[in-house]
């Protein structure tokens, strides 16, 4: 837990309005921006070719521009051959994305729905679709698997030229089995919250605001699922799915105790907006973000609940400190985000404490070790997690049990003394074991 | 003759070593490292470079700093290669995926990028999703290619659309236009200039895929050089004060690593397959009849992507590594929480296995991405040959190419990278190449003992020659020779009968199918031996094939894998008697794993 200074610059995908000035202060849950729309499917429509004329002459021709929405049966271009008009019109409802000179065509987008909040699978039931069709053909013409993006229009399934069928949904495979295709729609939110309350510091063209503020942050080690807001709930049990009701929708449960998969599972379908805890096996949370999973970079998962795992993947307590102090926002509005890049300037995910009257009761640790410091132990067989003091830095490489010989300190932990790696200590804050 | 200080400035680490004349030829001194400061707060690399350089002339009690404009003292030429801040991220663009993206990826790969994306007409993704991918991916600069001299011009010009259409900025610099090089159909270029000059920065390059059946990737490989040190590294913080330094252009260090595995196999005579294993990618390189090719795989490491290794390896392609049971949540929740603390190192014995079991399966899949990689191109066909083909079978030609790596042909094996250079015992990393590589035949194996080759990739720019014997002398660690047998013959049936004197002593002895034997043989010595195979096993000369060898060892020895000599698969009990057998670990040490 630290008190921190933050600054996020938050970006819509694709332009939109800002709602925020700049100097402005907000809360989390304030929104900042609002998408007018995300562009989905591409139609190509060879407007030159249609109106008979050289593609070079698009330009002349065209009275769209690109970025101008367009009805259905809206007019595109207008070439007049002896005063007689000859239009060109939209085949659907969109954006004009691209107006080639080149090619003489334009390019068309339609709109992914917004705040989609439809939470039931599609299924396609081929067995169905296909009845008359031998089991094993159908199977042999899936042309999706677990994990694909899809998109209105495109074919799932082709037994024959004329016969397939296609999806009429943005989503993505969930699964595929014994030929029933199941896909989850995509939920993109229109609104873009200030996340960190603070103050508006910048604004940068119709995508992108900035925002500082004092919170405090309680960094976690792993997580799925993006940014997540919503009311803390705290429990003092590990939860399991009997601990869940209605009354839980939208809020984010801290859980330091533990969750088990099938309380997962079921906050995922209640609408849960997060669960933090201390730690997860990580074939359960492997299971828990479904298909499409990479472990070095989560964030996009399509799962309703998303999760925080303060310490990891094996049994260790979050401090009891942190546990009180978390505590104490019980029923207040918090923020929280599971995205986690594990790479060279790594982005692990954070729950967001507004600054209140209270205080965290623990001194700010320091970065630098040396004899003395409080550190935790990382990996390291049994010591993983334990807290003690750096008795001294060795000056001399030692050879450790591994056969690897590395700079090590010798750290006191529950008044046994033990060499650890330099590489596998890092600061601390919090009381030690002993 | 000046003296040389070369640093290569890597994501968290620069590194730098001195190299000076001793007696009548010139060696390494010693190297030291420093954190590199690309990063807030700092923002200026040569920060970096100079404190690596004022650490080193601590070390070796000397002033090796310069002053002003200059990092090293007078009399001592500075060089440097760098991948700070992701390397060089290109962006690469295709008409199709087998065809001239192949291509363009060699070519941008050559030249030491890390793809962030290939995409091509045949790419199963809508085409919103291509646009997504344009906009979202931030690359150093565009490869654009697309369709043979004299074909379609619509491809390449659709792709012009969908990137000025997408808007994608540059990594760096917020006002700089985005660099695209395009080198596509020479019909389509005055029409591409037309659609990308006016917003981006547009280079034409002659078409690297002029026919179906050649390439020219030189002119593109060369631009996009050009462009990482006029463009990305004039971006990156600190990096023109470095550039004014040099001696030579800063080179990425991927190229520069080609460089100097070029020169060895050209003047070796060999063909070379080189791995390094990094925290988050791995690179495999190899020069194949004097021609230098490169994949990464990216996600492939050993830190940052270990996740993703056992993620596609699977937990039982790692557990067949293991000499010891462990169940699939131990294995999974200790590869993950080495994930969680990517700098950390492996403290027990248990942690060491598990962890070069992983590599490994890391070193299998990366060498199989660069084996299915780097393919020839399709044979010329005759004009009635073209005539009487079907589309089908033309289509099926393009898709047929075969691999040009022939591990039959690989005379050297180079392991680089944390977990093979540092590696407890040099039998450890021996086994570990040995087990991931699939070799054939007869084989040498080294290791990079501090990956010393980007430094001496840059030298090899002026100085081959010097660079050559340092790298021979100061970098290369030998492990030694390998024999490796392929074959059916039954399972504990002799597979190979070998006589002569391996150093001092003779031996006439039969080796099983399935034995993996090894001989004491330092560097410096020499086996001199006839190799008699049986009939089914083939040692790279054909099955039943005998040969007569001179080869020298190294630190694991001379050794002779007959592990494939018969299509038996192997247990628990065998791996444990390789580890034993190959002096990688101790019964001892084995056991008390076992024991826990």
């Amino acid at each position: 837990m630290k008190l921190v200074n933050l600054c996020r610059e938050r970006t819509l995908p694709y332009p939109g309005k800002i709602s925020v000035e700049v100097g402005q202060k907000v809360d989390s849950n304030d929104n900042v921006a609002v998408l007018d729309y995300v562009p989905g499917n591409v139609y190509k429509v060879p407007v030159a070719k249609m109106l008979s004329l050289p593609y070079h002459k698009l330009d002349q021709v065209a009275i769209v521009e690109a970025g101008d929405q367009v009805e259905k049966g809206q007019v595109l271009a207008v070439n007049n051959v002896f005063y007689q008009p000859f239009v060109c019109t939209s085949p659907i409802k969109g954006i004009v994305g691209i107006i080639s000179k080149q090619l003489g065509q334009m390019y068309l987008r339609d709109y992914i729905p917004l705040d989609n909040d439809a939470t039931d699978d599609v299924v396609f039931d081929l067995n169905k679709i296909f009845s008359d069709v031998k089991r094993n053909i159908v199977t042999q013409n899936i042309l999706v698997k677990p994990g694909s993006k899809v998109s209105p229009s495109q074919i799932l399934a082709q037994v024959s030229m004329k016969r397939y069928v296609t999806s009429n949904i943005y989503g993505q495979v969930k699964s595929i089995t014994d030929k029933r295709i199941v896909i989850s729609a995509y939920k993109i939110n229109s609104e873009l919250k200030a996340y960190l309350p603070g103050e508006v510091m910048e604004i940068g063209g119709r995508n992108a605001v900035t925002i500082a503020g004092k919170v405090y942050q309680l960094q976690g080690v792993y997580g799925l699922g993006g940014e997540r807001q919503g009311l803390l709930k705290a429990v003092d049990n590990k939860l399991d799915y009997q601990d869940l009701s209605s009354a839980d929708t939208g809020k984010i449960i801290f859980a330091p105790e533990g969750v088990t998969l099938n309380a997962l599972r079921k906050a995922n379908e209640l609408g849960v907006s997060a669960v933090i805890t201390s730690n997860m096996p990580f074939l359960t949370v492997k299971e828990y973000a479904g298909i499409d999973f990479v472990p070095g970079i989560t964030g996009g998962e399509n799962i309703t609940t998303g999760l925080m795992l303060v310490k990891g993947f094996v049994p260790q307590a979050i401090d009891q400190n942190v546990v009180d102090f978390v505590r104490h926002y019980d029923g207040e509005w918090v923020a929280m985000t599971g995205t986690t890049h594990i790479r060279a300037g790594a982005l692990r995910p954070e729950l967001i404490l507004p600054v209140k009257d209270r205080r965290y009761p623990i001194e700010e640790y320091n970065e630098v070790i040396k004899e003395g410091s409080l550190v935790e132990v990382k990996r390291s067989g049994c010591l993983h997690g334990s807290k003690g003091r750096v008795k001294r830095i060795l000056a001399q490489p030692v050879v450790l049990p591994s056969l690897i010989k590395v700079l090590a300190a010798v750290v006191e932990i529950d008044q046994h003394e033990h060499q650890v790696p330099l590489t596998n200590i890092m600061p601390a804050g919090g009381k030690n074991n002993g | 003759m000046p003296s040389f200080l070369i640093t290569d400035v890597g994501s968290t680490t620069t590194k730098a070593i001195l190299i000076e004349r001793k007696d009548d030829e010139y060696r390494l001194v010693n190297r030291a490292e420093s954190p590199t400061t690309v990063e807030e707060p700092f923002e200026d690399v040569t920060i970096g470079v100079r404190n690596a350089i004022a650490k080193l002339g601590r070390i070796i009690d000397r002033n090796i700093s310069g002053t002003g404009q200059r990092v090293t003292a007078d009399g001592i030429d500075f060089y440097t290669s760098s991948s700070a801040g992701g390397g060089l991220q290109v962006l690469v663009i295709g008409l199709y995926s087998k065809v001239t993206a192949a291509s363009a990826s060699r070519a941008a790969l050559g030249a030491g990028a890390i793809l962030l994306d290939v995409i091509s007409s045949d790419d199963e993704r809508p085409t919103y999703e291509i646009i997504d991918s344009v906009r979202n991916s931030r690359p150093d600069m565009i490869l654009l290619t697309g369709g043979v001299d004299g074909g379609s011009v619509e491809f390449a010009l659709e792709f012009a659309d969908i990137i000025n259409s997408s808007n994608p900025k540059p990594r760096f610099g917020k006002d700089v236009k985005l660099p695209i090089i395009y080198a596509g159909n020479k019909d389509a270029a005055a029409l591409v200039k037309d659609t990308l000059d006016d917003d981006f920065e547009l280079h034409i390059e002659p078409n690297l895929r002029p026919t179906l059946y050649s390439e020219n990737l030189a002119p593109a490989r060369n631009q996009i050089h050009e462009l990482f040190l006029s463009h990305v590294m004039q971006q990156a913080p600190g990096y023109n004060k470095l550039s004014s330094a040099t001696a030579a252009s800063i080179m990425p260090t991927p190229k520069a690593v080609g460089a100097i595995m070029s020169i060895l196999a050209e003047r070796q005579k060999l063909n070379i397959m080189g791995m390094d294993i990094g925290g988050a990618t791995t690179d495999v390189f190899s020069v194949l009849n004097n021609v230098f090719h490169r994949t990464v795989s990216a996600n492939m490491g050993m830190s940052y992507s270990i996740g993703n290794v056992l993620e596609n390896a699977g937990l039982q392609a790692v557990k067949r590594w293991l000499p010891f049971e462990i169940s699939d949540e131990e294995l999974s929740d200790m590869v993950a929480t080495k994930m969680l603390f990517p700098t950390t190192l492996p403290v027990s014995l248990k942690e060491l296995l598990v962890e070069q079991a992983v590599a490994r399966e890391a070193l299998r899949i990366s060498i199989n991405h660069h084996v299915e990689l780097i393919t020839s191109l399709p044979q010329q066909k005759s004009k009635l040959q073209e005539f009487l083909a079907t589309e089908e079978q033309k289509v099926n030609d393009l898709r047929a190419t075969k691999s040009l790596l022939d591990l039959d042909s690989i005379g050297l094996v180079i392991g680089s990278g944390g977990v093979l250079s540092h590696a407890p015992r040099r039998e450890q990393a021996a086994l570990m190449i040995m087990d991931s590589c699939e070799l054939r035949g007869i084989t040498r194996l080294a290791v990079d003992s501090i990956f010393m080759m980007p430094h001496l990739g840059v030298l090899s720019q002026e100085y081959p020659e010097i660079a050559l014997n340092v790298l021979i002398k100061d970098c290369f660690i030998p492990l030694g020779t390998v024999v490796t047998g392929y074959g059916e013959a039954s399972a504990n049936s002799r597979a190979l009968r070998i006589s002569g004197t391996i150093g001092s002593q003779s031996i006439a002895e039969d080796i099983q199918a399935g034995q993996l034997k090894i001989y004491q043989l330092a560097a410096a010595e020499t086996a001199e031996l006839k190799l008699e195979p049986a009939e089914k096993v083939d040692i790279g000369f054909g099955a039943g094939k005998p040969q007569s060898i001179t080869v020298n060892g190294g630190q694991a020895g001379f050794i002779v894998d007959m592990r494939k000599a018969s299509k038996a698969t192997f247990d628990q009990n065998d791996l444990t008697e390789w580890m034993i057998q190959s002096g990688s670990f101790t019964a001892d040490e084995l056991n008390s794993v076992r024991r826990g």
